[in-house]
């Protein structure tokens, strides 16, 4: 049986997602102090993505080097779907930022249709990206492009 | 949490999603800021890949059956061998120190589990994983499987 499993602790919270007991993804959320810096939304607040990953036999990349399969795709999209959903019940209207490694960038960007608003000098300049309720709403839109 | 229950979306985004990498950076880059400047994790990470590495191939063992004997994951056990710039997790650690029975804490440190700020610790890592390069020839088996591999990537 796949789930999700939330633990929430005042003000962040962390997402997983489990498949027969077995932890494919994670992600923590932070639903206090953030907000978006993108010009249309900026100083409201967000959800933020401070972390988010999926188990190592679900990276293409690194099974293929084992001449494998991953076992599970479309976790991170559920991921963020999990802080989209996260942002409207906080009454952030679907507002979430994250910091993305460079290698995800084509991920949040090209696939989640997040805005690239900078890279984050206090960050080792990873890229700040962002959903507007706009595009949040595309996201989990089925007739999204 | 409800999610969206259509499969079509579904398929969609796990189609676009395919390959891409998701890692978000945010905590990780937190976690680092956070480390003390004065300790220095790459030589140590350095001779933990090398110190596992050697100490295997002492053993003539292979990943499998060093993965198999410490009862370490072997997609973790490759990227430690691989990635100097991989963590691992503690249990792994503790399982690897367990069985080439060294030191648990010290190999944690080497890992990059830990922080210390032991000079003699530090130099004598650095010492090591300068050292412990390879420089000599290749054995019979490692030419074959470099030439064999060679092979694959031309006929690709």
């Amino acid at each position: 049986m796949a789930g999700f499993e939330v633990i929430t602790e005042v003000a962040f919270s962390f997402v997983g997602i489990t498949v027969k007991g077995k932890l494919q993804g994670l992600m923590k959320l932070e639903n206090a102090g953030r907000s978006a810096r993108i010009a249309s939304q900026k100083g409201k607040p967000l959800t933020y993505v401070g972390y988010l990953e999926t188990a190592p036999w679900n990276i293409k990349l690194l099974m293929q080097a084992l001449g494998k399969s991953p076992e599970f795709g479309a976790i991170g999209t559920r991921l963020i779907e999990a802080a989209v959903r996260k942002s409207l019940d906080e009454g952030f209207k679907g507002r979430v930022a994250l910091h993305s490694l460079s290698g995800s960038e084509r991920f949040y960007l090209d696939v989640c249709g997040m805005t690239p608003v900078g890279r984050d000098a206090a960050k080792q300049n990873l890229l700040w990206c962002e959903f507007t309720p706009e595009q949040a709403k595309k996201f989990l839109s089925e007739d999204a492009e | 949490m409800k999610m969206n229950q259509s499969s079509k979306w579904l398929m969609e985004k796990a189609e676009q999603e395919d390959g891409c990498l998701v890692s978000v950076g945010g905590l990780v880059d937190s976690l680092e800021q956070s480390e003390d400047a004065s300790t220095n994790v790459i030589p140590f990470k350095h001779a933990f890949v090398r110190f596992v590495q050697l100490a295997r191939r002492d053993r003539k063992l292979t990943l499998d059956q060093f993965a198999e004997r410490a009862d370490v994951d072997l997609r973790e056990l490759l990227r430690i061998e691989t990635d100097e710039h991989y963590t691992p997790a503690i249990r792994t650690v503790h399982q690897i120190a367990g069985f080439l029975k060294v030191p648990e804490k010290r190999l944690m440190v080497l890992a990059g589990l830990l922080k210390v700020k032991d000079a003699q610790f530090q130099r004598a890592a650095l010492k090591f994983a300068a050292s412990s390069e390879p420089v000599e020839k290749l054995s019979q088996e490692e030419h074959a499987a470099l030439e064999e591999y060679v092979k694959f990537l031309c006929d690709r």
